[in-house]
């Protein structure tokens, strides 16, 4: 890899509030300002082990695929990805865990635009870990936050999505801590 | 896989800028923004948006304050940045590069359980505090470090994913691999730069594509 293909050191904070139904109105939110959270998937590998497939995020697919289920949504439902790609392999291979691409073909599946703004599925409209910057405790929550703009109308470029479902991936490590996301629009 | 037991919502969602280098306000030899400014702005821009601070807990999350501040017991933060949190339940959470999404999960349990019903996460980090060789040593710990630091390259994990590259390289090709890392990294800052508190919004590349297509070399990370 070469120092474009990493995200780069980083400061910075990133806040947002979870909430039931009644916290919602006891806060004075509108639902039409918040987002929905329909599924959450969380796994964990052991960290003594090295990867069995260096060329596969298995512990990132299965909390997908766990988030995915729990939403009663499947991937082709999926509006806009956020995507953790702290390198750029990184990303090709989040691609290929939650099987937007097969192995081998994330690269020419981001060749023929599907994860640009206006492309099939528009992945890190925020800029990702690479363009938005990657201070490690922060990234998780920049994440959700961006997620939750883009739903509801208040990114600094948001686009129309053709699904109203938002799905994002954080990891720790070499995919050994990793939660999964679904919202939709609240 | 059993649906959530009630609706759980996000709301008031609030980011600062990202800073470190590729931002023009970024100077290394200049004392940096205090990590207490960085959380209380957050705070303030997500209090902000609440009509009443019916804030019932908070969870805070870093992955090495430890030792870049050398700042423990960051549950004491909350109180300070949201006044509504004294005397009320705070916790700390730690997943390295994942403690972000790891506070919102843990905060959903809390809801889902009702403990609380409303949460207030933030999630920070201040890396600039050191050089960036000794911040891969410190990064190093999302790793098994006592087993695999000594083996492992100066900057750690961009060497743990390198391995994971060129496995890659090997199983599927190089060429057309290494087209569409470049046109991620291309895709990464286009949209930056759409972003006011990104990292890389004031980036000025013309050719991001052929700058991230710059053949790797393996004695060193930073172009010489």
């Amino acid at each position: 890899m070469n120092l474009y293909d990493c995200s780069k050191i980083s400061d910075g904070a990133s806040s947002l509030i979870i909430a039931s139904q009644e916290g919602l109105k006891k806060c004075g939110i509108d639902r039409s300002v918040a987002a929905e959270v329909i599924g959450l998937g969380e796994a964990e590998e052991d960290i003594t082990a090295p990867p069995a497939d260096p060329t596969a995020l298995r512990t990132s697919a299965f909390a997908a695929s766990k988030a995915l289920e729990q939403a009663g949504i499947t991937k082709e439902q999926v509006g806009t990805l956020e995507l953790h790609d702290c390198f750029t392999i990184t990303a090709l291979l989040a691609l290929e865990a939650l099987g937007y691409a097969k192995k081998g073909e994330a690269a020419q599946y981001i060749l023929e635009g599907n994860t640009a703004p206006y492309g099939i599925l528009p992945t890190n409209l925020s800029g990702g870990l690479g363009g938005f910057g990657h201070p490690t405790g922060a990234t998780g929550v920049r994440q959700l936050v961006d997620l939750l703009h883009q739903l509801t109308g208040k990114a600094a470029h948001t686009i129309s999505l053709k699904h109203p479902f938002g799905l994002m991936l954080s990891m720790g490590g070499n995919d050994k801590t990793v939660t999964a996301l679904v919202i939709t629009k609240g | 896989m059993k649906k959530l037991r009630k609706k759980i919502y996000v709301a008031a969602g609030y980011n600062t800028v990202f800073c470190g280098p590729g931002r023009n306000e970024f100077d290394p030899s200049k004392p940096l923004r205090p990590f207490e400014d960085y959380l209380q702005e957050t705070a303030k821009g997500t209090c902000a948006q609440l009509q009443q601070q019916a804030i019932d807990e908070g969870i805070i999350g870093s992955f090495m304050s430890g030792r870049f501040l050398k700042q423990a017991n960051l549950p004491g933060f909350l109180p300070f940045i949201v006044p509504e949190l004294h005397n009320k339940p705070c916790t700390a959470v730690e997943g390295a590069c994942g403690t972000g999404g790891r506070a919102i999960a843990m905060a959903m349990r809390s809801v889902l359980s009702d403990l609380s019903d409303v949460v207030f996460v933030v999630g920070f980090e201040m890396q600039n505090v050191v050089k960036s060789v000794y911040g891969s040593d410190i990064l190093a710990g999302a790793a098994y470090y006592s087993k695999e630091r000594k083996f492992g390259d100066a900057f750690f994990f961009p060497g743990i994913f390198a391995k994971r590259a060129g496995a890659y390289f090997d199983a599927y090709g190089e060429p057309a691999t290494r087209q569409g890392m470049a046109k991620w990294y291309e895709q990464a800052i286009q949209n930056a730069r759409k972003n006011p508190k990104a990292q890389e919004y004031q980036n000025t590349t013309k050719d991001l594509f052929g700058l991230a297509m710059t053949p790797p070399d393996p004695e060193h990370l930073f172009p010489t």
